[in-house]
């Protein structure tokens, strides 16, 4: 089995120029692939800004004590730091490969609707229907789901359902 | 004049005497307490299998959900001296401590081992337990106030900064937040237990210093509280390091998760008569512990006995892999490590290629003989825009009375970074060959 550092890490070198845009970015882009039948096992709970794993982030301290990846400081537009993290080309791995297109396309997603795709899948695989799940998400995060994004990301779970993977998921109705 | 009755009191190994006075309240956390679901958490340990290391960490999560619902109780009397009383009003008060009460409600035995192979996730199942009216919590809450299930759920799931929170965020924060009730009781707890020092602080002290920030909805600690609360902080540092992670409980946590992989893995191949024939006596309960639709009042049955007893079962079986690791972990014949700290990418995979070598050779199966481990934890966070919850720091007033986040105050806790555990599992008899490789090619 391989271990989830190296999925992650691998995951890290297939985004657009080997980087992820912020910790929570990465959170959220490894709980849906990992729904995706990424072969990664974190536990993730949902926490205010989404669903997230301690093991996850630990697992970063492995990945740059190997020589993998590394975390840097960046300040955003609005004066905010958020860390962004890299990928050396060492860790390029092909377990990642059937992934790809997923990857591609939740790179490009916003990081609201990123944010509510993935508490979405995870409030479904907590047991959540539908119609449950949609509720509280709209309860826990308020306006965030206004302005399209709460349908764009239902529309980026299903596009995840209809890649080319090969990969059957749970349909997001 | 008839005597107004006395308070109930609990014999508590940590906080002595809980005492439960004749009000409403108190009356309500009592009836809770005596649920068929909350007795439950009498036969399930808060360490699982930190007990095979320190051999009086056997405590329950029942006797800690009673810690976190007093300690929280203390909480709340210091915010009502501080806030004056009528501000957290009676609805406000149960929230917090039924929520405090149950928070642990929906575990499963060995948690966190059992529901990353088993699809069962005791957040969901907490909630299920509050909210379902099959249940009897849901009754005694629902029996107090009908809005009061609802409210409890929400309380563990609903962002404290939303418009639509029933609390303000500094209440919740008693229940959730890197200064909550839970914390201070489960590191008194498991220290005291365990039978180590690390675990233990001040809290006596962090409570008597508590205070609300009214502008920023958040608890904070007065001046004189800097150094209990370092001490606090350090103190889950420490027990992580040397209870939480130590390599022989993580070996059997190890061993655990690569037996029910190997049981789930039977159970998707096979039918339930099939498992039978293979593996007499495994109790039904745990065989449907397996699938993510399994019924709450099934989840209810499970706990840490059926988890034995499906170990007794599985040491008998016909299947040589999954009888050793069911006999592996119950008279512990665990996993050895190796670190493998230190280890940059290359000599990594070296020492894996080599390792699978050795496994081939000896005919094992590496999948089921093997692992790699790599447990990790964030003593403390700082304040991080980007992270999942930025706003549940720790904030002492400065010497000007300013509230600060404490790791600008203190050097110490600065200097507390995430950090990693890095081991490698192997069976002991492969011991000198498993160090002569990682001497050859992690420590060349």
């Amino acid at each position: 089995m391989t271990p989830n550092f190296r999925i992650v890490a691998a995951l890290i070198e297939a985004h657009p120029n080997r980087q992820v845009p912020g910790r929570a970015r990465l959170q959220r882009t490894v709980c849906l692939l990992q729904h995706a039948g990424m072969p990664t096992d974190y536990k993730f709970s949902i926490q205010f800004r989404g669903p997230y794993s301690e093991e996850l982030r630990a697992d970063l301290s492995v990945i740059q004590s190997l020589g993998l990846g590394c975390e840097e400081v960046h300040v955003g537009e609005n004066g905010d730091e958020f860390f962004v993290v890299k990928a050396t080309t060492e860790a390029k791995s092909p377990t990642v490969d059937r992934f790809r297109e997923m990857i591609q396309t939740l790179a490009k997603a916003d990081s609201t609707v990123l944010e509510l795709a993935a508490t979405y899948d995870t409030l479904r695989g907590m047991r959540s229907d539908h119609a449950d799940a949609i509720r509280r998400l709209r309860s826990k995060k308020g306006t965030k789901c206004d302005g399209g994004r709460l349908e764009a990301a239902l529309g980026l779970v299903q596009s995840l359902d209809r890649s080319t993977t090969g990969i059957a998921l749970k349909a997001a109705n | 004049m008839p005597m107004k009755p006395g308070p109930k009191l609990l014999h508590d190994a940590i906080h002595r005497l809980v005492p439960f006075e004749d009000n409403p309240t108190d009356k309500l956390l009592l009836r809770l307490i005596n649920t068929k679901e909350f007795q439950r958490l009498r036969r399930i340990k808060q360490l699982g299998f930190s007990e095979t290391v320190f051999p009086g960490a056997n405590h329950t999560r029942f006797a800690h959900s009673i810690g976190v619902a007093h300690i929280a109780r203390a909480f709340l009397d210091r915010l009502d001296l501080m806030l004056g009383p009528g501000v957290i009003t009676n609805g406000s008060r149960e929230i917090v401590l039924a929520g405090a009460l149950l928070h642990d409600i929906g575990h499963g035995p060995f948690s966190h081992a059992f529901e990353k192979v088993t699809d069962q996730d005791h957040e969901a199942r907490t909630r299920e337990i509050v909210l379902s009216d099959a249940t009897e919590v849901h009754q005694v809450l629902i029996e107090y106030d009908s809005q009061l299930p609802g409210r409890v759920a929400d309380l563990w799931e609903q962002d404290p900064d939303s418009t639509e929170a029933h609390l303000p965020a500094y209440l919740t924060h008693i229940v959730s937040s890197q200064l909550d009730a839970d914390r201070f009781d489960y590191l008194l707890r498991d220290s005291y237990s365990a039978g180590v020092d690390y675990g233990e602080f001040d809290y006596r002290w962090l409570i008597t210093h508590l205070s609300v920030d009214e502008n920023n909805q958040r608890l904070q600690l007065g001046a004189k509280a800097l150094f209990a609360a370092e001490a606090y902080i350090f103190a889950r540092y420490h027990m992580y390091r040397t209870v939480y992670f130590h390599k022989t409980t993580r070996a059997a946590e190890v061993m655990f998760k690569l037996l029910l992989r190997y049981f789930r893995q039977m159970t998707e191949h096979g039918s339930a008569s099939e498992i039978s024939a293979v593996a007499p006596g495994i109790p039904t309960n745990f065989l449907k512990a397996f699938k993510q639709d399994m019924a709450l009042n099934e989840y209810l049955t499970l706990d840490d006995h059926t988890v034995t007893e499906f170990c007794k079962a599985a040491s008998e079986s016909k299947d040589k892999t999954l009888a050793d690791l069911a006999f592996a972990l119950l008279n512990r014949r665990y996993l050895k490590a190796y670190d493998l700290t230190g280890a940059n990418i290359s000599s990594f995979d070296e020492f894996q290629a080599r390792v699978r070598e050795l496994l081939k050779q000896r005919e094992l199966p590496q999948e089921w003989s093997s692992q790699i481990d790599s447990p990790g934890d964030t003593p403390y966070k700082e304040y991080d825009p980007d992270s999942e919850e930025p706003n549940t720091q720790i904030y002492i007033e400065n010497a000007a009375g300013v509230a600060t986040e404490i790791s600008k105050l203190s050097e110490p806790v600065a200097h507390l970074k995430k950090y990693s555990m890095f081991r490698f599992y192997f069976p002991e008899f492969l011991r000198e060959e498993i160090f002569t490789i990682g001497n050859e090619t992690i420590r060349k």
